[in-house]
């Protein structure tokens, strides 16, 4: 009888005790769940303590400052032009092997290991191309097109490089950073820098098999809880 | 209903009223004719039990606090798209208070409108990108995300050299400096498809894609049903579990003028504005940076000029020169959702040394190394 429906119930009269009895822990179970619930701590989505991130690690300025024209260089806490020294001094022919000064120069440039690869010899201000033409320290990006004409290529369509200030090629700000306002022309290649701090948000992907997974468990406050290899 | 069913037969006493007057009847005191000892239980526990349940389901209004209740005018607020100017601009007002209010600065928050002829599409040239993770942090700092819980616009994948299934790839590398000579970095935020399947899904149309191509989510219309974050293919949304905070508790607790240093007050409506417990946000291009002509945040502080901006319908645009120029390809292409994010390689130099997934086992044909050999 007990599991009859209520109309049934009504229309049969008597003989519903037992349904009458659950009638009665319909309240109760209300009230139980009810303090239960109350009773519960609230579901608080565990928070983790993120790194913070220092401002200057996201600056925006570019990686170099290269040399104007005319280029004044620093030179034993000094600031010189070149041609006060190169203007009295000769310069010999020389290789890195044996400077004198410029000691803090270090040329890692491939197979480019001659100062007067790039250098004027005969005007220290100036840059030396190819074909017997010199060129500024400010338009050096022809020099380094001399050898890199694909990247100079991509460059000077926007696809190597970086362009700041605009993206629409016809507004002023528009300009694009030269190569030596992120590469070091003696030492072009980019030193791997230290990554800024890995996320911490609550979902971050399948947490992934071995090493990995156990990051990602140690970072993912959800996954704490979890069983191992379990998602989420 | 059921209680007043089995009136009427176990005792015999409510026989007279009850059955012809409604339930209602038997709510009085102990008084009244019908009320025995149990009906009085009955009734009582049951009420009891529904009041309970009632407080337990309104609980969590206790931890409202003041700021948290919309006031009448924000609980009426439009829909983005049917707010005319006077509108728009009261609502920029009352967002302007509310920040105020709550960081003690005053943000510039305009509505800033797609421009005419403007369609934009972001690449990315994943043979530069080192992983360094600066665009998700400048990203974080420049569109007002919080910081505890975190939330990130940018996830960067660290990807085995050698394959593009996303599925190797790894959020959580930790190592003391990028690149990794075995891995390459693939940077992932939202794509902006043409045929987005997250806008579809929603179903009070908070988000939609603008005519410039950024789709986008008003804050205020969302429920935060999350049905958007289930349909990006791309992992792309993220929804705010508590209420974004822009510092950690101990942070606020050690300087408790940091939020207001952290946030960033140059805003727009469908942007960076601070959002609320329960909506869900995600990239938006920098709107309020680019629909004003500049470049997006994660553009400007890459370090080694991997990320790419612009204009696709300018024929002379850094991205229309990209798409021309190199071999692009998007993420899941086969799904149909047209990304306007495109990733990149440079060919490679023939003069390079080999690297070294080349030595274990990697292909000729792995995207880092799908040179053409007689390129110039």
């Amino acid at each position: 009888m007990a599991g009859q429906q209520p109309s049934t119930r009504e229309a049969q009269g008597a003989g519903s005790r037992w349904a009458g009895a659950a009638g009665y822990l319909i309240g109760p179970a209300f009230l139980l769940i009810a303090l239960l619930i109350l009773a519960l701590p609230g579901a608080a989505i565990p928070i983790q303590q993120t790194p913070a991130v220092d401002r200057a690690s996201i600056s925006i300025a570019p990686r170099r400052t290269p040399l104007g024209d005319p280029p004044v260089a620093v030179v034993n806490g000094m600031a010189h032009r070149c041609n006060d020294c190169h203007g009295i001094f000769e310069s010999r022919e020389n290789s890195q092997a044996d400077l004198r000064q410029h000691t803090d120069i270090k040329l890692e440039h491939g197979l480019n290991n001659n100062c007067y690869n790039c250098h004027d010899r005969k005007d220290r201000e100036k840059l030396a191309l190819h074909d017997g033409s010199t060129t500024t320290f400010t338009h050096s990006e022809m020099l380094c097109a001399q050898c890199h004409g694909r990247m100079y290529r991509d460059w000077s369509r926007g696809a190597h490089g970086k362009t700041m200030g605009a993206w629409d090629p016809a507004n002023p700000g528009f300009h694009r950073l030269t190569c030596v306002q992120c590469h070091n022309p003696h030492a072009p290649m980019f030193d791997p820098i230290e990554p800024l701090p890995a996320p911490h948000t609550l979902r971050m992907g399948d947490p992934g098999h071995g090493h990995h997974a156990e990051i990602q468990k140690k970072r993912n406050p959800l996954l704490q809880w979890s069983e191992p290899g379990g998602h989420e | 209903m059921s209680l007043r069913i089995y009136e009427g037969k176990g005792d015999g006493l409510g026989a007279a009223c009850t059955c012809d007057h409604g339930g209602s009847s038997r709510g009085g005191p102990g008084a009244r004719p019908g009320m025995t000892r149990r009906s009085f239980l009955r009734t009582g526990v049951g009420a009891a039990g529904g009041l309970a349940a009632f407080a337990a389901a309104i609980s969590p209004l206790k931890d409202l606090a003041s700021g948290d209740v919309p006031d009448l005018d924000t609980f009426l607020q439009k829909h983005y798209k049917e707010m005319n100017a006077q509108e728009m601009e009261a609502a920029l007002d009352r967002i302007r208070a509310r920040v105020e209010q709550r960081y003690g600065v005053r943000p510039e928050i305009r509505d800033i409108k797609p421009m005419d002829g403007v369609e934009f599409v972001y690449a990315l040239n994943l043979s530069r990108c080192i992983g360094c993770r600066k665009c998700v942090h400048a990203c974080v700092a420049e569109n007002n995300q919080s910081r505890d819980p975190e939330i990130q616009y940018i996830r960067v994948l660290e990807m085995p050299r050698g394959t593009t299934d996303i599925e190797q790839g790894n959020h959580h590398y930790d190592r003391a400096k990028v690149p990794d000579e075995n891995h390459y970095y693939m940077p992932i935020q939202c794509h902006q498809c043409a045929n987005p399947p997250c806008t579809k899904v929603c179903p009070v149309q908070a988000t939609w894609t603008e005519p410039d191509g950024v789709t986008v989510v008003d804050y205020d219309w969302c429920i935060g049903c999350r049905y958007c974050e289930a349909a990006c293919p791309y992992w792309a949304r993220r929804f705010n579990f508590t209420k974004p905070r822009l510092a950690s508790p101990e942070e606020i607790e050690a300087d408790p003028g940091i939020e207001a240093r952290r946030l960033n007050p140059e805003m727009s409506y469908l942007s960076n504005r601070p959002r609320t417990k329960g909506v869900m946000e995600k990239c938006h291009f920098c709107l309020h940076r680019t629909r004003t002509g500049r470049m997006p945040a994660c553009l400007e502080v890459c370090p080694v000029g991997a990320r790419k901006f612009g204009n696709v319908l300018d024929p002379h645009s850094d991205v229309s020169n990209i798409l021309k120029t190199k071999r692009v390809f998007v993420l899941k292409a086969e799904i149909g959702t047209l990304p306007r994010f495109f990733y990149y390689f440079d060919e490679r130099d023939p003069t390079a040394q080999d690297l070294p997934a080349m030595e274990h086992g990697g292909h000729a044909d792995e995207p880092a190394e799908s040179a053409t050999g007689g390129e110039s």
